[in-house]
C-alpha cells in the first residue's frame, strides 16, 4: 500500500517537472497550414526517438537533435504528418496539409489502433466537435444522425434521465435480450451510462464497431456493435488551458393541443348523447355558456394542465475547465466539467460534476505507464410520487388549478398535478458517485522490434444513494361563503436505498506491428478477466405522525420494508489478432476469441468467437494511377461470428427459488415463503450472431466527393428468449429462457460527402449518411394453432397486430351492410371505425369482425430507414453547421388519453373537432363516446400512426476571434458560439414527439434546446 | 531504472497471468436465491415453499380486469361484477361480458383463473413429487404439508371445474421436455379426483391451528370444499338426470362439516369481514397483511365521494345495481313487491333486512361521518367526479372504514378474502336437503341460522319449490360479492332468467323540502346465452395445447 502510494505521489509530482535532455543541435522554426494560419499544438518529433516538443500559438517550435541528418516527423490531428530530414539548415518551415485523403488517419479499434487505410471492418467515428456541438446532458443523444448504422430512439427528456436508445444496425434479437451495444472507453468495457454522462470537453473520438471482423475481439459481448470510446491525452508542449462555458433554454419539442373548456363541454355533451339518446346533457346551457365566455375562471375554470406543467423554459448550464500539456517524459490532460440542468418544474433539477486526468509517463525509452483516473458525481433531485404525466395529461379543462391568491385547487376527483410537481410534496434525492480507473503500463520488448506487452488493471467503486420523502400538499375547495375547505391530511412516507458496486479488470497484451519489404504483419495477444460485484439495501416506512425528522426511525414500524440484495458475476477471456498486408494494398485480418461467462452452466460457459476480414485498396494498383478521378477506392469485406450473452436473469442452469419475506401472512403475520422461478435450463448459452459485410470506400475528384457504400446482413441464432408463445398455460411454471429463437437482419449503409476549399478563407462540407436495416424473425417457438394472421414468425421483430381500419361507417346503410365486431354489436353503429373482414374459422371471410381478422399492421416503433443530412461552412473565423436527422417506415401505436377522446375521465385533443356526426359523415375521427370499451377501441391501425420525422437536431454558429489584442491577454483564442438541439421537427404525428416510445403518452417530453457558449483558450 | 523497469513488467505479467489462472472468478454462486437441491433437503425450506403455495390463491381482491401480467389492474374488479348484481366502471373490460359479449378472448377474468390456478396445481405438484425425499424427524409437520398441498391442489382443480367443466387434471411435476399437450379430462373424472383429495386432505389436517398459524388448511376446509363441490356436483347444469342421491351426498357432505362443532355465525355481519381472530365463521380465507400484502379494494372498488374534508381518493369500479338491491326483504320478512307489505319507495331503505346496509353504500348512508349523497348532485354524484356512482350506490362489504382515509387508502385494505365460511355450509345443507327432503326441519332451521344473525325472521313450513326460491334469495343477498353468485345462476341453468334482464339504477331527486323522490331506470341492456354456463378455455391456451376442445357454443 505505502508503496502504491509513493508511485501515486511520484506520478503526480512527475507531471511538473520539466525534464532536461542532452541536447547537441537546435532546430526552430514555424509550422503552417497551407493557408498561413499558424499550427498551435501541433507535434514534432524526433524519429527513432522519444524526444519531442510541440509548435507554440504562434506555430513555432524549437527542437534539439543530436546530429545533422536526423529526422523529425511534424503532425498533426487532421493533416498529413511530414518527415523531413534536417540538412545544414536550422530554421525549417513546415506547411501541413489537411488530411483530406484517409490513408494516414488512424482509427482506434478494439484493445489498439490501425490506419485507416488498413481497415477491413466497418467502423464509424464521430470527432470531438461534433460531441460538443449537441447541448445535452445524455451523450448518447449526440449519436443520433452523425453516421451510418446508428439507429437512435430518445423516448424522454427529462434531465438525467433522458437517455437515447441505440441500437447498432437494427434490431436483431428479442424475448429476455437487449440490443444494447457494448461501451468500451480506453479498452474498459464500462455501463451505459459511464460513457453517456461524461463531459463531452474528454472526449477525443467516438468509433463504432458495427461488423463482425471490428467487433468480435469483443466476443461473447460484442453482437450488438461496440461503441469505443477515447478520451483525450496530453501532448508534449507547453500547457494548455480551456475554459468552455455553456448556458441554454429547454423546452418541449411539442406538446399536445387540447381542447379548452368550453369546447370539451359541448364534446363531452355529445359524447354522452351518443352513448345514451335519452340522457340528459351534463353540462347545462348556463354552464356552457359560462365556460365560453371565460368571465367567471374559477367557477368556469378552463385550464391548460400541459401547459401550466410543462409549458416553461428550464434553463441549463455547463462549464469545463481542462489543462494539458507535458513535456516528452511526463504528458497530462485533465479536466472538471459541471453540468447543470433545470426540469420543467421546480422541483426537478439534475447535476452532474465529472473529472478526469491522464497521465503518460515515459518512465524509461522502451516503458510507458499511464494513469487514467476519471469520476463524477450525479445528483438528481425529483418529486416524490409518480403520476405526473398520467394526470397532467388526463385532467380536462374544466377542473381549477389554482386559485387567485396561489392555492392549489382540488380538481374533482383526480389528483391535481401542481401538487404532484410542487416542491412541497417531498423530494426524491438520487445521488451517485463513480470512480473509474485505469493503469496501463507498455514495455518494449528490447531486441525484437515492434513488440511490445501491456498490462492493464482496472478497477471501479461506485455508490448510489436514493431517498424519498413524499408528504402531503394540501388542496382547497373554494366553500359558498368564500372560505376554503382543504383535503384530508395524509401522513408523509419515507424510503432510502443504498447501492455499492465495484468492478476489477486485469488485461495482459501482446502486441507486435512490423514490416518486412511489402509485408506488413501486426498482432495482438490478449488475456483479459474480470469480476463485478454489487449490494444494495433498501429501506421504508410510511404513515409517519410527524413530519420533523425524515429518518427511518422516526416512522412507525408496522409498515416497514426492508430489503437486501447481492450479486456478483465474473468473465474471463482471451483472444488473438492477426493483421497482414501487401503492398499496402491487399489487407487481411483474423482474430479469434475465447469467452468463459458465467451466466452460463460450467459446461456451456466457453464459445470461441471467429471473424476474418479482406480489403483491397485498389487505387494502391498501378493501373489505377492514370484514372485521375478517383482518389482513393477500397473494397472491403467481412465475415464473423459473435455473442450476446446478455440474459437478465442469470444462473437459469439453477432451478431457482427466491426467498420472499412477507410472501403470506398465517396469523396476520407475514411469513417468508420461498417463490419458485423459472425452472433450470442446464442448456442455456449465448446467442450466436453471424455477421456479413461488403463494401467500399472513395475519395473523388481531388477529395471533393466521397462514396461509402456497405451491405450488411447478420443471422442471429439461438436467441434467448422462453417458449411461452408455445407452452400451454396449465404447464403452471416459469419458463426458463433457452435458446430457441432465430432472426435475420440485413440492410444497407451510405454515406456520401463533399468537401470543398474554395478559398483560403472559405470552405464547406456537405454529407449525408442513410441506413436502411430490415429484420425478419424466422423461428421464435409459436405455437401450432395460431392464426396466420397473428403469427410473428416470418414478420419482423416488434411488429404491430390488429384489425385493419378501413374507415368509418358513414351512415346506417354503411353500418348494416358491413361485417361488424361480433363484440360490440350493442354499442356500435354509424360513426364507428369499420373494419376490413379478412377472415373466419374456414380461413375466409365470414362477415364478422373478431379474432381471425387481426392482423400484422407493420413493423413497429423502431425505424427502419434512419438518416443524418449535415453540412457546414466555414469563413475566416466564422463557422455555421446544421445537422438534419430523420427516420421514416416506424409507427407508433397511440392508446388512452394519447389518442381517445374523454378516456378515463380525461383531456380531448383538438384534432377531435373533425369527428363523426350524422353531418360530417367523411370525418377523419369516429363519433364521440365515454365509453372506452367500445368497438372503436379495439386494437387495430387507425391508432397506429406513421412516425416519420425529419428533425433539425443540430445548428450551430461560431465565431472564433484571434487578435494580438488577445495576445497580449495571454489568450491564444476566443470562441463564441451559439448552437441548438431538435430546434424543429417536421412530422404528421399528432400530440406527441415521433420518437416517443409511450403509447398512452406517459412521458417527460424531449427537449428542444437554445444554447450559447464561450469557449476560451490560455 | 533497469531493475525498476523490470520489477514493473514483472509485476503486471505476474498479476495478469496468476489472476488469469485462478478458477475463482468464474466460480460464481447465486447469492440473492437458493436452488431445488437445498429447499428439498431441508423442512423448513420445504415449508416455506407450502407458504408460497398460499400466495398463489387468486382471491376477489386480486382479479386483474386488464389481463395476464397487467398488475396495474389487480383488484380492480370482482367476478360478481359479471352478474344482475354490479355495474362496473365504464373502463373496465368487465363490461363487455355484462353487455352480453363472452369469448374466448374476453373475459380477462376467465383468463386468469385458468392461469392462476394452474400455477397454483404446479406448485402442489412440485411440493407432492419432492416432500417425500425431505429428510426430518417430524413426520407429522410433513404428513400435513403434504395434506396441505393436497387440499390447495383440490382448491385450485375446483375453481378451474366451476368455471370451465372438465379440465386437464395434471398430478405430476411437468417437465419442459413432456407432452405438454394434455386433453381435457371430464367433469366426472375431475370431480371424483377433488373429492377424493378432499377425504384424503381431510385425513391428515388438523381441525383447527394456533392463532400464529391461522389461515393453513384445516380438516373443515377440505370438508367444506367437498361439501360445496358436492352441491355443484347435483346442481341442474351438471346433474341433468336429477339423481338425488347427489343431493343427498351434498347434504351428508354439509352436515359433516356442520358437526365437527368448530364452526358457528359471527354475531356481526359487517364485522365478519374484517375480525381475524376469534371469528368462528371462517373456514378458508386468503389472508392479507399490511405492508406488503394487502389489497386495494379499499380504493379501486370504494365509491367515490366528493367530500375533501374526510376521505380520501377512491375510484368507484363497483356500482350495486337496483336489481340486486330490490332482494332484500323487508325486517319482517316480506319481499318488497309483497303488497302487504310496508315498502315505500320514496323511503326505500328503512326497515329492510341488515345486511343492505351492511353491504352497500346508498343515499343517506353514514361513511367515515359523512353522509353519502347519491341523489342528482349530490357528494357522490357531481357531474365533475368522473368516477360517480352509475346506480346509486356504492360497495360497504369488505372495506373497513378504517381504510378510507387519504394516506390508509394507498397502503391497501389487509383485512381476508373469505372463501368458505360457515353460513355458505348451512345453506350448501339447506339446498341440499330441500331437494332430497323438501323443507324439512333440518333445512328450516340451518336457513334460519343463517337468518337469525341479521335478525331476519325465522322462515316456517312451506313447500319444496317455494324454499327453493328461498334459498336462492337467501344466497343472494347473504353472499353478496363473495363471487356465489356468477357460479349460482350458471349452475341453476337460470342465466338467461336473471343475467338477461336490464340492469336498474335508482335517479334520486332531492326535493326543495329536504325529501327525496326515486325512480328506477334502466342503463344497460344485458345478455346472456345458454352457452355461457360454462366459460370459454382461453383462446391463447387452444393454441398452445393441440388437444384442448372447446366448451360447446363458443
Amino acid at each position: 500500500m505505502r508503496r502504491t502510494i509513493q508511485i501515486i505521489v511520484f506520478l503526480i509530482t512527475s507531471c511538473f517537472l520539466q525534464q532536461a535532455v542532452a541536447q547537441n543541435i537546435a532546430v526552430n522554426g514555424k509550422i503552417t497550414d497551407k493557408t498561413g494560419t499558424a499550427i498551435a499544438g501541433a507535434s514534432v518529433l524526433l524519429k527513432g526517438t522519444t524526444t519531442a516538443t510541440s509548435s507554440d500559438a504562434d506555430g513555432n517550435y524549437r527542437i534539439s537533435i543530436p546530429e545533422k541528418g536526423s529526422v523529425l516527423v511534424f503532425s498533426y490531428v487532421g493533416t498529413n504528418r511530414q518527415e523531413i530530414v534536417v540538412g545544414t539548415n536550422r530554421t525549417i518551415n513546415v506547411v501541413l496539409e489537411d488530411t483530406e485523403n484517409v490513408l494516414n488517419d488512424v482509427v482506434v479499434v478494439g484493445y489498439g489502433t490501425q490506419r485507416k487505410a488498413s481497415v477491413t471492418g466497418s467502423i464509424s467515428t464521430i470527432n470531438s466537435k461534433e460531441m460538443l456541438q449537441s447541448p445535452v446532458g445524455d451523450l448518447s443523444n449526440t449519436l443520433a444522425g452523425r453516421v451510418a448504422g446508428v439507429i437512435t430512439k430518445q423516448p424522454a427528456g427529462e434531465p438525467g434521465s433522458d437517455a437515447a436508445q441505440i441500437y447498432i444496425r437494427g434490431n436483431s434479437t428479442f424475448g429476455n435480450s437487449t440490443m444494447e451495444p457494448l461501451f468500451v472507453v480506453d479498452g474498459i468495457v464500462r455501463g451505459f451510462r459511464d460513457f453517456s454522462q461524461m463531459d463531452p470537453n474528454e472526449i477525443e473520438s467516438v468509433n463504432i464497431l458495427k461488423d463482425a471482423s471490428s467487433a468480435a475481439i469483443f466476443g461473447v459481448k460484442g453482437a450488438n456493435g461496440v461503441v469505443l470510446v477515447t478520451t483525450k491525452r496530453g501532448k508534449v508542449g507547453k500547457l494548455t488551458a480551456s475554459y468552455t462555458f455553456n448556458y441554454g433554454l429547454s423546452q418541449v419539442t411539442r406538446l399536445p393541443k387540447n381542447l379548452g373548456s368550453y369546447e370539451y363541454a359541448v364534446l363531452f355533451n355529445e359524447a354522452k348523447l351518443n352513448d345514451n339518446p335519452n340522457a340528459a346533457p351534463e353540462f347545462s346551457q348556463e354552464r356552457l355558456d359560462g365556460f365560453r365566455s371565460g368571465s367567471d375562471r374559477e367557477l368556469y375554470p378552463n385550464t391548460d394542465w400541459m401547459d401550466l406543467v410543462l409549458g416553461g423554459t428550464a434553463p441549463r448550464m455547463q462549464h469545463n475547465v481542462s489543462l494539458s500539456g507535458g513535456s516528452e517524459k511526463t504528458k497530462y490532460f485533465t479536466s472538471l466539467g459541471y453540468l447543470n440542468e433545470d426540469g420543467l418544474y421546480k422541483s426537478l433539477n439534475y447535476k452532474r460534476y465529472n473529472v478526469r486526468t491522464n497521465l503518460d509517463v515515459q518512465v524509461t525509452n522502451t516503458t510507458r505507464f499511464s494513469v487514467d483516473l476519471s469520476g463524477r458525481l450525479e445528483n438528481k433531485t425529483a418529486p416524490p410520487s409518480g403520476g405526473i404525466f398520467e394526470h397532467t395529461l388526463r385532467n380536462p379543462p374544466i377542473f381549477l388549478g389554482q386559485y387567485e391568491d396561489g392555492r392549489l385547487a382540488s380538481p374533482g376527483s383526480y389528483p391535481n398535478p401542481l401538487a404532484l410537481v410542487s416542491p412541497e410534496s417531498g423530494y426524491n434525492r438520487t445521488s451517485g458517485n463513480y470512480i473509474l480507473t485505469n493503469f496501463q503500463l507498455t514495455q518494449d520488448i528490447p531486441g525484437v522490434k515492434g513488440l511490445s506487452v501491456k498490462g492493464v488493471m482496472a478497477f471501479d467503486r461506485s455508490f448510489t444513494y436514493n431517498k424519498t420523502w413524499n408528504t402531503w400538499v394540501p388542496l382547497y375547495v373554494k366553500n359558498a361563503d368564500g372560505t376554503y375547505a382543504t383535503t384530508a391530511p395524509s401522513k408523509s412516507s419515507l424510503s432510502k436505498n443504498f447501492g455499492e458496486a465495484q468492478g476489477l479488470e486485469f488485461q495482459g497484451q501482446l502486441n507486435y506491428e512490423n514490416r518486412f519489404g511489402k509485408h506488413g504483419f501486426s498482432a495482438l495477444a490478449l488475456i483479459l478477466q474480470k469480476e463485478n460485484q454489487n449490494s444494495g439495501l433498501f429501506g421504508s416506512r410510511n404513515s409517519y405522525e410527524s413530519s420533523a425528522l425524515e429518518l427511518i426511525n422516526f416512522g412507525p414500524a408496522e409498515n416497514e420494508v426492508l430489503s437486501d440484495n447481492e450479486d456478483k458475476t465474473g468473465l474471463r477471456s482471451a483472444a488473438v489478432r492477426l493483421n497482414y498486408d501487401f503492398d499496402n494494398k491487399y489487407f487481411v485480418q483474423g482474430s479469434l476469441r475465447r469467452d468463459e461467462s458465467e451466466n452460463f452452466a460450467p459446461n456451456k460457459r466457453t464459445g470461441y468467437f471467429p471473424a476474418v476480414s479482406a480489403g483491397w485498396l485498389v487505387t494502391g494498383e498501378d493501373f489505377m494511377k492514370g484514372v485521375s478521378a478517383v482518389d482513393y477506392l477500397k473494397i472491403k469485406g467481412s465475415y464473423g461470428k459473435l455473442g450476446s450473452d446478455r440474459i437478465p436473469s442469470r444462473f437459469g442452469y439453477y432451478n431457482r427459488y427466491d426467498l420472499v419475506p412477507n410472501n403470506y401472512p398465517f396469523g396476520g403475520t407475514l411469513s417468508n415463503g420461498l417463490v419458485p422461478g423459472a425452472i433450470a435450463n442446464p442448456n442455456v448459452t449465448w446467442e450466436t450472431s453471424t455477421k456479413t459485410d461488403v463494401g467500399f470506400e472513395t475519395r473523388l475528384f481531388k477529395n471533393l466527393i466521397g462514396v461509402d457504400f456497405t451491405y450488411f446482413k447478420e443471422d442471429r441464432k439461438d436467441i434467448l428468449a422462453n417458449r411461452s408463445l408455445s407452452v400451454p398455460l396449465s404447464f403452471g411454471a416459469n419458463l426458463p429462457t433457452e435458446n430457441i429463437g432465430r432472426v435475420t437482419n440485413k440492410g444497407i449503409e451510405v454515406v456520401l460527402s463533399h468537401n470543398n476549399r474554395i478559398s483560403n478563407d472559405l470552405s464547406y462540407y456537405v454529407s449525408g449518411n442513410f441506413t436502411y436495416a430490415k429484420n425478419k424473425i424466422l423461428e421464435a417457438a409459436e405455437a401450432i394453432n395460431v392464426p396466420a394472421g397473428k403469427r410473428i414468425t416470418g414478420r419482423p421483430n416488434g411488429g404491430y397486430y390488429g384489425y385493419k381500419a378501413i374507415g368509418i361507417f358513414k351512415d346506417a346503410a354503411d353500418f348494416n351492410n358491413s361485417p361488424k365486431t361480433t363484440a360490440f354489436l350493442a354499442t356500435s353503429g354509424p360513426g364507428d371505425i369499420k373494419y376490413e373482414d379478412l377472415s373466419g374459422p374456414n380461413g375466409t371471410p365470414d362477415g364478422v369482425i373478431d379474432d381471425f381478422d387481426v392482423t400484422y399492421l407493420g413493423g413497429g416503433a423502431l425505424p427502419e430507414i434512419i438518416y443524418g443530412i449535415s453540412g457546414g461552412i466555414n469563413y475566416k473565423g466564422f463557422e455555421a453547421s446544421f445537422l438534419f436527422q430523420g427516420a421514416t417506415r416506424s409507427q407508433q401505436y397511440l392508446t388512452q388519453n394519447a389518442a381517445w377522446a374523454f378516456y378515463n375521465g380525461g383531456r380531448v385533443t383538438e384534432e377531435w373537432l373533425d369527428r363523426w356526426t350524422p353531418d360530417n359523415a367523411d370525418a377523419s375521427l369516429p363519433r364521440l363516446s365515454l365509453n372506452s370499451n367500445g368497438n372503436n377501441y379495439a386494437t387495430s391501425s387507425f391508432w397506429l400512426k406513421d412516425a416519420t420525422y425529419l428533425r433539425l437536431k443540430n445548428v450551430e454558429v461560431a465565431y472564433t476571434f484571434k487578435t494580438e489584442f488577445l495576445a497580449k491577454l495571454k489568450l491564444t483564442g476566443v470562441r463564441v458560439y451559439a448552437n441548438g438541439q431538435n430546434l424543429f421537427t417536421l412530422t404528421d404525428i399528432l400530440n406527441v414527439d415521433p420518437e416517443n416510445t409511450s403509447a398512452i403518452g406517459w412521458y417527460y417530453p424531449q427537449q428542444k434546446t437554445f444554447n450559447f457558449g464561450l469557449s476560451v483558450q490560455f | 531504472m533497469i531493475t525498476k523497469k523490470i520489477t514493473w513488467v514483472l509485476g503486471i505479467a505476474f498479476l495478469a497471468s496468476t489472476a488469469y489462472s485462478c478458477k475463482k472468478v468464474l466460480d460464481v454462486k447465486p447469492t440473492n436465491f437458493v436452488s431445488d437441491e437445498a429447499v428439498f433437503k431441508d423442512i423448513t425450506l420445504t415449508s416455506q415453499f407450502v407458504t408460497n403455495i398460499y400466495s398463489s390463491l387468486l382471491s376477489g381482491f386480486d382479479r386483474r380486469d386488464a389481463g395476464l401480467g397487467q398488475d396495474w389492474s389487480v383488484g380492480f374488479g370482482l367476478l360478481d361484477m359479471a352478474t344482475d348484481d354490479i355495474e362496473a366502471h365504464a373502463s373496465l373490460n368487465v363490461n363487455l361480458v355484462q353487455a352480453g359479449d363472452l369469448n374466448p378472448t374476453n373475459f380477462n377474468f376467465g383468463i386468469e383463473m385458468w392461469q392462476a390456478n394452474y400455477v397454483l396445481i404446479r406448485k402442489a405438484n412440485t411440493l407432492l413429487a419432492r416432500i417425500d425425499a425431505v429428510e426430518t424427524t417430524d413426520a407429522a409437520l410433513k404428513a400435513r404439508l403434504k395434506a396441505e398441498a393436497r387440499f390447495l391442489r383440490a382448491f385450485g382443480y375446483a375453481e378451474l371445474v366451476k368455471a370451465f367443466g372438465g379440465v386437464p387434471l395434471i398430478t405430476t411435476e411437468q417437465m419442459v421436455s413432456d407432452d405438454l399437450s394434455v386433453p381435457r379430462s371430464s367433469y366426472d373424472e375431475c370431480m371424483q379426483f377433488i373429492v377424493s383429495e378432499c377425504d384424503a386432505a381431510a385425513a391428515d389436517l388438523p381441525l383447527s391451528y394456533s392463532d400464529a398459524e391461522l389461515g393453513r388448511a384445516t380438516k373443515g376446509a377440505a370438508m367444506s370444499l367437498k361439501a360445496r363441490m358436492l352441491l355443484y356436483y347435483a346442481s341442474p347444469l351438471n346433474n341433468t338426470a336429477n339423481d338425488s342421491k347427489r343431493w343427498a351426498d351434498a347434504a351428508s357432505a354439509a352436515k359433516a362439516v356442520m358437526d365437527l362443532g368448530v364452526y358457528d355465525t359471527h354475531p356481526d355481519y359487517y364485522r365478519l369481514f374484517m375480525d381475524k381472530t376469534g371469528n368462528r365463521e371462517v373456514i378458508f380465507a386468503k389472508k392479507y397483511a399490511r405492508p406488503g400484502r394487502t389489497h386495494e379494494t379499499a380504493w379501486k372498488l370504494a365509491m367515490s365521494i366528493e367530500a375533501p374534508s374526510v376521505i380520501g381518493g377512491a375510484w368507484g369500479a363497483f356500482h350495486a345495481t337496483q336489481n340486486f338491491v330490490d332482494a332484500y326483504e323487508m325486517k319482517d320478512g316480506k319481499s318488497i313487491t309483497d303488497p302487504s307489505g310496508s315498502y315505500n319507495k320514496n323511503n326505500p331503505y328503512v326497515n329492510r333486512d341488515s345486511r343492505l346496509d351492511k353491504s352497500v353504500l346508498r343515499n343517506g348512508s353514514s361513511w367515515k361521518g359523512v353522509t353519502v349523497e347519491t341523489f342528482e348532485g349530490g357528494n357522490a354524484n357531481k357531474p365533475t367526479n368522473g368516477d360517480r356512482t352509475k346506480t346509486g350506490y356504492g360497495l360497504k362489504k369488505f372495506i373497513d372504514e378504517k381504510y378510507i382515509s387519504a394516506d390508509a387508502v394507498y397502503q391497501g385494505g389487509d383485512n381476508d378474502w373469505i372463501y368458505m365460511r360457515f353460513a355458505e355450509i348451512l345453506l350448501i345443507y339447506a339446498e341440499a336437503q330441500n331437494e332430497v327432503a323438501g323443507a324439512d326441519g333440518s333445512v328450516l332451521a340451518a336457513i334460519n341460522r343463517v337468518r337469525a344473525r341479521s335478525g331476519q325472521p325465522a322462515l316456517t313450513a312451506m313447500g319444496q319449490s317455494q324454499m327453493r326460491e328461498k334459498i336462492r334469495n337467501e344466497r343472494r343477498v347473504e353472499l353478496a360479492f363473495e363471487e356465489h353468485r356468477f357460479f349460482d345462476v350458471r349452475r341453476w341453468k337460470l342465466g338467461t332468467t336473471y343475467f338477461n334482464q336490464p340492469v336498474k339504477r335508482v335517479k334520486i331527486l332531492k326535493n326543495a323540502d329536504g325529501s327525496f323522490t326515486y325512480t328506477d331506470e334502466n342503463i344497460e341492456n344485458r345478455g346472456y346465452k345458454e352457452h355461457y354456463n360454462l366459460l370459454p378455455i382461453p383462446q391463447m391456451e387452444l393454441e398452445r395445447n393441440n388437444k384442448l376442445v372447446q366448451n360447446p357454443g363458443y
